[in-house]
C-alpha cells in the first residue's frame, strides 16, 4: 500500500512540481537559488523518506527502483539526444575543445586530491577508495545551467559570448562526466575478482556502449513507416524503458546505455526532433523524481562522511578554475575570458545527481558518503554559483 | 511491415539471450523496467501485424501479453505480471475518468429513450436467460448437481448477473482506435458506461439472496438496498468535487494534467478500499465506496460541468496509447491457460447463452424504442467484450462463497476471456458496417 501511495505522491509532485519550478520569481537571489532550481525537491525527498513522514522508506525505494531505472535511462537519452553532430558543427569547434580540456582537468583534480583526502583519513580498502574518488571525479565534471539560466534572466551582460561560452561548457560537459562514469563503473568491474581484471574493465566498459544500440535500432526502424503521435509515444517509452531494464538486467548502468541510446538516434533518426520534444517534455518531472530519490536515501550521520562533504566542493572549485584557466590559456577564445572563469561554472545538479544515483544503484555500498557529499554540494554551489558567475561579467547591469 | 518485423525479432531475440541463455544473471532489479519495455513494444508490433488481418489492436495486446507471458513463451513469470499490477490499478483511473469525460448529455440526450429501452431489456434478456440456462444445465454440472434447486438457481443466478457485465475500458479503446462516431457509438458506449454502475447495484441484489439461498446465514433485507443507494450517491457527489478539482488542475496544470488526474484517481480507488476496510473493520459500518464511479463521476464533471470538455478529451487521449497497450497486455499475460482448459467447455457453453441473449435483448429493445434497424441489429456486438469490473465481481463471489466459488471462477474466467477476446473484433466489425468508424466513414 505505502508503494502505491509512495507512486502517486511522486507522479503528483512530479508532474505539478515541473509547472512551477524553475520559473523566475522575484524574489532575493540567495532564496531564487536554492528554490526555484529544483534543490526545493530535495527537501521534500527528505521529508518523504526515512527521516520524515516515512513513506519513501528503505523497502519502498527498493521496489520503486523501476522508476529510478526508468528516470536514468530518461536522462541518458535526453542527453545523447541532442548530441546531433551536424548541429554541433554550426558552433566554433574550439568550444567543444575547451569543454573537453576543463572536464578532465576537473576530473583528474578532484579524482586525484580526494584519492589523497582518503588516502589519510577513511577507513577504506584500496580498490574503494579509488571507485570513491573516481565517480566524485565524475560527478564533479559536469555544471549545470540553472545558476547560468538565472543569472543570465536576470542580469544584462555585454558579453554574449562568454555567456555562450559557459551556455555551451554546461551542456556539453556531461558528456565527459558521463564518459568518466563509464571509466568509474568499468574499473569496479575490474576490481570485482582477487586482483583488477583489465579483460573485465574493457568487457564491461563496451558492454556499457553496445547495450544502448539495441533500443537505438528498434526506434529508427520502427520510426521508419508512418506513425501517429500516440504510436511516437509508445516507441519513445518503450525503447527507453526496455533501454533501462536491459541495462540493469545485465548490471550496467541505464545512464549510460540511455545516452548512447541517444545519441545514434540523434544522428539517424529522421525524428530526432519530435524524439527530443517528447523527452524534454517529461524532462522537469523526470529530475524532479530523481531529486526526490536522493532526498529520501540521504541518512546524514556526524562523522568523515560530513568532513568529506565539506572538502568536495573546494576541490571542485579547484578542479574547474585550473581546468577553465588552462583550456582558456590553451584555445584562446576570439573574445574577452578571465582567467578564473572556472568560477562562473561550479553549479550543480541534475546530471551529477543522476551519476550518483546510477552508480548507487549499481554499488549500494557507496551510497551513504557519496548522497551526503553530492547533497551538501549541491546546496553550497547553487547558493555560491550566480554570485561567482556575476562576477565574472564585468558592467553586468541588473534587469 | 518488414520494418517492424525485424523489430519483433530484434525483441525476441535479445529477451531470449537476457532471459534463456544463462550468461547475464539477473540481479532481478531491473525486471519490471525490462518486462514493461519489452511488453510495450513487442505487444505494439504483434497488434500492429494482427491489425492486417483486421482484428482490433486490443485484441492483439492481449494476444501478444498471452504469448509472452508464463503459459506460453514464458519471458517473465506470473510473479512479474503481479509485481505490475499496480499499473492496472492506474490504467483503470486513467480510463475511468475517460469513461464519465465520453458521456456527454448533450450528445446522447436525444437518444434517452433508445438507451433506457437498452439497459432495461438486455439487464433483463441477459441475466434471466443465462440465469435459466445455467440452472437447466445444473444437473450436468458437478459442483451443482448435489444441490437442492433452491441453491441451483441462486448459483445460477451468480452466472446470470457476471454476465451482465461489460467493459467500458475495451469499448473505449476500440472506438478510440477505430475513431468511431455517431449514433450507434454513443448507444453503445452510453449503455456500457452506465451498466457499469447499474451492474454494481444489480450484483448487490443478487449477492445478498445468495448469500439467504447458499449459507442461510441471515433472512433476506432489504434494507442493505437504501445503503447501496447511499454509497453510489455519495461517490457521485465526491465524484462531481473531484471532478470540480480536475477542472482547477486543468486550468493551472494544463499540458500534464492527464498523469496527475490518473494518480489522483488512482489514490480514489486505494483510499476507498482502504476505508472500506478501515470501517468495516473498527466501526463495522459497510460504506464501501465506488471508486471506479468516482473516477466516472468526476470525468462526467469535468465534460458536462465546465468549458474543458473537449480539451480534457484530446488530452486524454495523447497520452493514452502506452497505458492502453500496457493494460491489456498485462490482462493477456494474466490469463491462465491451465484454467482455461479445465473449464473450457462450460465457459464456451455461458459465452453462447451470453451471446444468443444478448442479442435477443437487444434486437427486442431496439424495436420496441423504435431505434433504426441497421443499429438495433449490430448494438449486441458491442457488447460482447468483458473484462475488469467482471473479474472483480468475481474475485468478489470467490471471497464471499470460497467452496463454490473456486470452480464458479474457473468457468466464468474462461467465458471472460473468451468474451475478451471475441468481444473487440465483434465491436470493431459492427462499426464499420454502420459507417461510424473513420474507416467506414472515408
Amino acid at each position: 500500500m505505502k508503494l502505491l501511495i509512495a507512486i502517486a505522491i511522486m507522479a503528483v509532485v512530479s508532474v505539478a512540481g515541473s509547472k512551477i519550478t524553475f520559473l523566475g520569481r522575484r524574489l532575493p537571489l540567495g532564496f531564487r537559488n536554492i528554490l526555484f532550481t529544483g534543490s526545493e525537491y530535495i527537501f521534500i525527498g527528505i521529508l518523504l523518506g526515512g527521516m520524515g513522514l516515512n513513506i519513501l522508506d528503505g523497502p519502498t525505494l527498493e521496489m520503486l527502483q523501476p522508476f529510478l531505472i526508468f528516470g536514468l535511462s530518461w536522462i541518458g537519452f535526453l542527453y545523447g539526444v541532442q548530441f546531433e553532430v551536424r548541429f554541433m558543427r554550426h558552433l566554433p569547434r574550439y568550444y567543444f575543445s575547451i569543454t573537453a580540456l576543463q572536464g578532465t582537468i576537473t576530473f583528474i583534480v578532484i579524482t586525484g586530491l580526494f584519492y589523497m583526502v582518503l588516502n589519510g583519513t577513511a577507513e577504506l580498502i584500496g580498490s574503494s577508495r579509488l571507485m570513491l574518488s573516481l565517480i566524485l571525479g565524475a560527478t564533479g565534471a559536469c555544471t549545470a545551467q540553472s545558476a547560468i539560466a538565472i543569472v543570465n534572466r536576470n542580469y544584462r551582460i555585454q558579453n554574449r559570448s562568454l555567456v555562450e561560452l559557459l551556455r555551451y561548457i554546461s551542456s556539453v560537459d556531461g558528456l565527459f562526466a558521463l564518459g568518466f562514469l563509464v571509466v568509474s563503473l568499468s574499473m569496479a568491474a575490474g576490481f570485482r575478482g582477487a586482483s583488477f581484471s583489465v579483460q573485465s574493465f574493457l568487457l564491461n566498459a563496451g558492454l556499457s556502449l553496445i547495450i544502448g544500440i539495441v533500443p537505438a535500432i528498434i526506434l529508427i526502424l520502427l520510426s521508419r513507416v508512418r506513425f501517429t503521435q500516440q504510436e511516437f509515444l509508445v516507441f519513445i517509452v518503450g525503447a527507453i524503458m526496455f533501454n533501462g531494464g536491459l541495462a540493469i538486467h545485465m548490471d550496467q548502468s541505464p545512464l549510460v546505455s540511455g545516452l548512447v541510446c541517444g545519441i545514434i538516434v540523434a544522428n539517424l533518426c529522421r525524428h530526432r526532433l519530435r524524439a527530443m520534444e517528447i523527452v524534454m517534455h517529461a524532462e522537469k518531472s523526470i529530475y524532479i523524481i530523481l531529486l526526490l530519490f536522493l532526498g529520501a536515501n540521504w541518512q546524514p550521520t556526524i562523522g568523515p562522511g560530513l568532513l568529506l562533504a565539506a572538502v568536495y566542493p573546494l576541490f571542485r572549485i579547484t578542479g574547474k578554475t585550473a581546468g577553465m584557466w588552462l583550456a582558456i590559456k590553451r584555445f584562446k577564445p576570439r573574445f574577452p575570458a578571465p582567467s578564473s572563469l572556472g568560477l562562473g561554472l561550479i553549479s550543480e545538479g541534475g546530471l551529477a545527481v543522476a551519476i550518483v544515483l546510477d552508480f548507487c544503484m549499481l554499488y549500494p555500498l557507496y551510497a551513504k558518503p557519496l548522497i551526503t557529499i553530492i547533497i551538501v554540494s549541491i546546496f553550497i554551489n547553487e547558493l555560491l554559483s550566480p554570485r561567482l558567475i556575476l562576477a565574472q561579467f564585468q558592467g553586468a547591469e541588473k534587469l | 511491415m518488414r520494418h517492424r518485423l525485424i523489430v519483433l525479432l530484434i525483441l525476441l531475440g535479445s529477451m531470449t539471450l537476457v532471459s534463456w541463455s544463462g550468461l547475464f544473471p539477473s540481479v532481478g532489479k531491473g525486471s519490471p523496467a525490462l518486462i514493461l519495455g519489452f511488453l510495450l513494444l513487442t505487444a505494439y508490433c504483434i497488434a500492429f501485424f494482427l491489425e492486417k488481418i483486421r482484428l482490433p489492436q486490443i485484441t492483439g495486446f492481449i494476444i501478444g501479453g498471452l504469448v509472452l507471458g508464463p503459459y506460453v513463451l514464458n519471458f517473465f513469470s506470473t510473479e512479474s505480471v503481479s509485481e505490475l499490477n499496480f499499473l492496472n490499478t492506474l490504467a483503470l483511473a486513467f480510463i475511468a475518468f475517460s469513461a464519465g469525460g465520453e458521456l456527454k448529455l448533450t450528445r446522447f440526450r436525444h437518444q434517452l429513450k433508445n438507451i433506457l429501452f437498452l439497459l432495461s431489456g438486455v439487464t433483463i434478456v441477459v441475466f434471466t436467460g443465462v440465469t435459466a440456462t445455467v440452472f437447466l444445465l445444473s444437473t450436468w454440472i458437478p459442483f451443482m448437481s448435489g444441490y437442492p434447486s433452491m441453491v441451483r438457481v441462486a448459483i445460477a443466478s451468480l452466472f446470470g448477473v457476471i454476465a451482465v457485465a461489460r467493459s467500458p475500458s475495451s469499448a473505449i479503446a476500440i472506438i478510440s482506435e477505430t475513431k468511431s462516431k455517431g449514433n450507434y457509438t454513443d448507444t453503445v458506449l452510453s449503455v456500457t458506461i452506465v451498466m457499469d454502475v447499474l451492474i454494481i447495484i444489480l450484483f448487490g441484489v443478487v449477492i445478498s439472496f445468495c448469500q439467504v439461498a447458499i449459507t442461510s446465514q441471515s433472512a433476506l433485507n432489504l434494507s442493505f438496498l437504501a445503503g447501496l443507494m447511499i454509497e453510489i450517491v455519495i461517490s457521485f457527489v465526491i465524484g462531481f468535487f473531484l471532478g470540480k478539482a480536475s477542472v482547477f488542475l486543468i486550468e493551472n496544470i494544463k499540458v500534464a494534467f492527464p498523469i496527475v488526474l490518473t494518480c489522483i484517481g488512482f489514490l480514489v480507488i486505494k483510499f476507498s478500499h482502504l476505508m472500506g476496510g478501515y470501517l468495516h473493520e473498527s466501526h463495522n459500518i459497510a460504506l464501501n465506496l465506488e471508486p471506479l464511479l468516482i473516477c466516472m463521476a468526476a470525468g462526467f464533471t469535468v465534460q458536462n460541468f465546465s468549458k474543458h470538455g473537449d480539451t480534457f478529451l484530446l488530452k486524454m487521449d495523447r497520452i493514452s496509447a502506452p497505458i492502453y497497450i500496457a493494460f491489456f497486455a498485462l490482462t493477456g499475460a494474466s490469463i491462465n491457460l491451465d484454467v482455461l482448459r479445465t473449464g473450457w467447455f462450460l465457459g464456451v457453453v455461458v459465452v453462447v447463452a451470453r451471446i444468443v441473449m444478448l442479442m435477443v435483448g437487444s434486437y427486442t429493445s431496439g424495436r420496441l424504442s423504435g431505434d433504426r434497424p441497421l443499429i438495433y441489429k449490430h448494438t449486441w456486438l458491442g457488447f460482447i467484450t468483458q473484462a475488469g469490473v467482471s473479474l472483480g465481481l468475481l474475485s468478489e463471489v470467490v471471497r464471499r462463497f470460497p467452496e463454490i466459488g473456486i470452480p464458479i471462477q474457473t468457468i466464468l474466467i474462461t467465458a471472460i476471456t473468451l468474451n475478451q477476446l471475441i468481444g473487440p473484433i465483434a465491436f470493431k466489425f459492427a462499426l464499420e458496417k454502420t459507417g461510424e468508424s473513420q474507416a467506414a466513414r472515408q
